[in-house]
Parts: C-alpha cells; sequence; structure tokens
C-alpha cells in the first residue's frame, strides 16, 4: 500500500514539475526585445537582421543594394584580414556580433565588422526610440568612432 | 612632448589591441534573402550624404611622423647693414604630430577639433661661422608651428554638404622649449559648398584664407574627390593646396602620386630680440614649399598606418616682410629682403591611426 501511495506521489510531481517546466522554463522571452527586427543602415545600402542568441544579440546582412559586382558576380568579403574568408557571399554574413543588453536602451560588448575595409570595430548600440538605432563603431575608446543613424523597416505584407 | 606622444602611441595600442575579439557562434536559420527586398519603412527617414567617397584614403585621427630634406645652400638677403651671406645645409629635420578628434561624428554632422605640432629645424655646415642674423637664428632656433584647428562638414541632403575649416596657429621661431607669443598667431579659414554626385564622385567650391603661398592670401578652392568604376584608382584634391593620384593595391595598401603645396608665415620674434636697433616693426617669414611626391600608405596592424613619403622640395618662397599685412592685388610693398633656398629631395614617415 505504502509502494502505492509512494508511486502515486511521485507521478503526481513529475505532472506538476512538466507543466511547471512547460510553463516557465521555454527560451523564448515573455517580451521579445525590442532591438530585434529589421534594420536599415544610414546609406540605405544594407539591411541588417537583428536577432537574439542565448543572452545576446547579432545581425547579419540580409540585403544589399547593390548585392553583384558590376560583372555580375556575388559580392563577397574580399577585404577580410583572413584569407579564407575572402570568397564568403557578404549577403547572410554576421556583421554585429556579441551585444547584451545593459539597460537604458543600450547594447554594449560587442563588435561590428566593415566589410568595404575589412576591420572589426568595438561598437555601441543605442535605441534612441522604437524604430531608430545609433550604431557607434570605434577604436578602443568611444572618441576615436563614427555613429550611423539605422531606422526600423518591416516586410510588406 | 616625446615623452607625451610616445604614451600617446602606447595608449593607442593598448585601446586597438582591446578591440574585443568575437568567438561567439551563432548559426542562423535558412531563409530566403529575397524576401527583404521589399519593405517600408517605419517612420519617414531623410538621407544625409556622407562625408567620404568609395576607397577614399582613410582620415587620419593621430599622426605622428618624420620629414627630413636633404643637403641644399641657401643665399640669405642682406638687410638692416647685414650682408648677403652663401651657406650651406647639411639637411632639415622635423617632428610633424597632427591630432584630428571627432567630437560629433553622426550621419546628420561631422565635428573635429584638432591639434598641430611642426616644426623644421636647420642643420648648417660650419654654423659657427654664420653672420646672417637670418641664418643664426634658423641655425638655433629653427621654425616652429603649434595650433588647434576645427572642421565642420554639414551635409544638407543626400546630395548637398558645407564644409568649413579654421586653424589657428602660432609659428614662428620660437624653440621647442618656448611658449608662442601671442603676435605669432595666424588664423585660416575655409568655407565650401559641394555635392556629393554619387558614391564615388563629391566635389566642392568654395574660398580659403590661408598662408601655404608664405603670405596671406585669399584663393578660391576646389574640392574633388573620385574613384574610378574599376576601384582601383582615384582622385583625392583640394586646390591649390593638394592633388594626389590613387592606386588602390588593396583596401591595406595604397599609393599616391602629387603634390602639396606647403607654407607658412613665421614671426621672428628671437631674431627680432637677437638683434638689437633693427629699424622694423616686426620681422615676418614668408615661407612657401611646393612638393611634388610619392606616397606609400599601408596598414601596419589593424587601424595603425604607415605613410612613406618621397619628393622633392621646390622653394617657392622664403621671404621677409616688416610685420604682417595683407598683400592685396597692386599693393607691391617690397620685402625687407629675399632668400634664396635652393631645392632638394626631401622623405617623410609617419605612424597614423587612422578613423572608422
Amino acid at each position: 500500500m505504502k509502494k502505492i501511495n509512494y508511486l502515486r506521489a511521485l507521478i503526481l510531481m513529475a505532472s506538476i514539475g512538466s507543466v511547471l517546466a512547460f510553463t516557465i522554463a521555454p527560451d523564448e522571452p515573455k517580451v521579445q526585445n525590442k532591438i530585434i527586427g529589421l534594420w536599415e543602415v544610414g546609406s540605405g545600402k544594407a539591411r541588417v537582421k537583428i536577432v537574439s542568441y542565448g543572452e545576446k544579440f547579432a545581425g547579419r546582412l540580409v540585403w544589399l543594394k547593390e548585392p553583384t559586382y558590376p560583372d555580375g558576380t556575388v559580392k563577397v568579403d574580399k577585404n577580410n584580414q583572413d584569407e579564407s574568408k575572402r570568397t564568403v557571399p557578404l549577403l547572410g554574413y554576421t556583421n554585429l556580433i556579441g551585444f547584451v543588453d545593459k539597460g537604458n536602451s543600450k547594447y554594449e560588448e560587442g563588435t561590428i565588422y566593415d566589410p568595404e575595409n575589412g576591420n572589426t570595430y568595438n561598437c555601441v548600440i543605442t535605441m534612441t526610440d522604437d524604430n531608430t538605432l545609433e550604431v557607434r563603431g570605434y577604436i578602443g575608446v568611444s572618441l576615436f568612432g563614427r555613429t550611423d543613424l539605422w531606422k526600423r523597416v518591416i516586410l510588406k505584407k | 612632448m616625446n615623452k607625451g606622444i610616445i604614451l600617446l602611441f602606447s595608449c593607442l595600442f593598448t585601446c586597438i589591441g582591446s578591440v574585443l575579439a568575437q568567438n561567439d557562434t551563432i548559426k542562423f536559420e535558412e531563409e530566403d534573402f529575397s524576401q527583404y527586398g521589399n519593405v517600408e519603412a517605419t517612420t519617414p527617414t531623410k538621407r544625409f550624404c556622407s562625408s567620404k567617397v568609395l576607397g577614399l584614403s582613410p582620415s587620419k585621427l593621430i599622426s605622428l611622423g618624420f620629414d627630413y630634406q636633404g643637403s641644399s645652400t641657401i643665399t640669405a638677403g642682406g638687410f638692416a647693414g647685414f650682408l648677403e651671406e652663401d651657406a650651406n645645409i647639411n639637411f632639415n629635420y622635423g617632428k610633424r604630430f597632427a591630432a584630428n578628434l571627432p567630437v560629433i561624428s553622426n550621419t546628420k554632422l561631422l565635428l573635429s577639433l584638432g591639434l598641430t605640432w611642426w616644426d623644421n629645424n636647420y642643420s648648417f655646415k660650419n654654423k659657427e661661422d654664420l653672420k646672417n642674423p637670418f641664418l643664426k637664428t634658423l641655425n638655433d632656433n629653427g621654425l616652429r608651428t603649434t595650433g588647434v584647428n576645427i572642421t565642420l562638414f554639414k551635409p544638407l541632403n543626400e546630395l548637398w554638404y558645407v564644409l568649413a575649416q579654421s586653424s589657428f596657429d602660432f609659428n614662428g621661431d620660437f624653440r621647442a622649449n618656448q611658449l608662442p607669443a601671442s603676435n605669432q598667431l595666424k588664423v585660416s579659414a575655409t568655407a565650401l559648398a559641394g555635392k556629393k554626385v554619387h558614391d564615388r564622385r563629391m566635389w566642392g567650391l568654395g574660398i580659403s584664407r590661408t598662408y601655404r603661398a608664405g603670405e596671406q592670401a585669399l584663393f578660391p578652392v576646389f574640392l574633388y574627390n573620385y574613384t574610378f568604376p574599376n576601384k582601383k584608382w582615384g582622385i583625392e584634391a583640394l586646390l591649390p593646396a593638394r592633388a594626389n593620384v590613387r592606386y588602390t593595391v588593396n583596401a591595406r595598401n595604397l599609393i599616391f602620386a602629387g603634390f602639396e603645396l606647403e607654407g607658412n608665415s613665421y614671426r621672428l620674434n628671437n631674431l627680432m630680440d637677437a638683434t638689437s636697433n633693427l629699424p622694423y616693426k616686426a620681422l615676418e617669414l614668408r615661407r612657401s614649399e611646393f612638393r611634388p611626391r610619392i606616397t606609400y600608405e599601408f596598414s601596419l596592424y589593424k587601424f595603425i598606418w604607415v605613410s612613406i613619403q618621397v619628393g622633392y622640395r621646390y622653394n617657392f618662397r622664403l621671404n621677409m616682410d616688416d610685420g604682417e599685412f595683407y598683400r592685396s592685388p597692386g599693393n607691391d610693398t617690397p620685402y625687407i629682403t629675399t632668400n634664396n633656398l635652393r631645392n632638394t629631395l626631401y622623405t617623410g614617415i609617419s605612424l597614423n591611426l587612422v578613423s572608422p
């Protein structure tokens, strides 16, 4: 009899555990972080999709105004300092990585990659409103840097 | 000064080394990129042209350089009872430090503050035999320039922009350990408006109050930056100050052929003090050099670039005036004295921190 009660208690606990696990354990945050989405860079020549991975955020180039060279071949990361990456297509390239939400609409500790010169810069992103990002790439200290304004865009239905 | 510069570059290397190495890996899901071509803006967007064209050489945030000019001769004109004198110069040399810090740098405005320190020292043969006081001050003190400058680039829209630049420099024969005097201050300014025709071409037209020809002058200025469609060749010009044809070996190696018109007006207070009873208000040296040259610039390590220059120093003007004034067209006030500096080869090297 005792053995049956023990079994029932175990089943009950396992059931409660499963329900709780499904209720509070998913990786997806309850409210999606506002930085996640599709952004157009200041020049209007590229669009970057920002996503989360773990506790961090990254972005990749998903659209280029000029995705090919004049001869029709696909643009690649030809200026990368790592020779093995110079044939990687720019479309789909991860150009933002490592950003941590520090609160107050600031995302820090990340880097931004500039395919035009093959350099990676420290970067701080500030969300000035729901649809605008101030993306500042800099060298070492923020003074040696440049800020670009990115605007949120959405897919047409 | 030297220790400060070494410390500064040490800090910069440390800063550059601190650019985070991101070892994160992220696996994006497969998706159809063509969908991202069909989007709509969430807010109205006004775009502005940038201050650069594609392929333009990187701008220098901090630059530390050394200039060396080969042997030459000089004939110093006679003045105030001193006789004309010929002298041989072993070489000229000088440090060149410049910082250009972007205080505001965003898509709507670029405002930068700069600092400059240049010196030009003269090493004479038989310097103990020099009699002409002008040659003595060149030997004992050299010529120096230090000052601040401010540059503003304001895009008006996607096509048009205005650019203004002003510098406040002390020029004179003050020594490196001497503070310059207020009467050695010279102000230069440039204003221009222009158009960024497309990603590879921009031009501008304006006016400049400058000392590049040695004395105060008003020049029309023409800015032209262009990169040819093959992205290998380009032109970088701000006439009449400088112009270069650029060949891009790759994003980290650039070769230039061109010229620079380099000049200033120097108040020679030490010469005035050392020579009693001169019948002048002040001595103002009008120096200008035309320098055709070839330059090779390359990335040494990340954002640290090296620039190596070889060229010819053609002396355009090295004359002395009685005090500072504007020699307007039609004003034929004679110089106190004219000096003839012969031309020679020169070379320069600089270490630079370049901008993102």
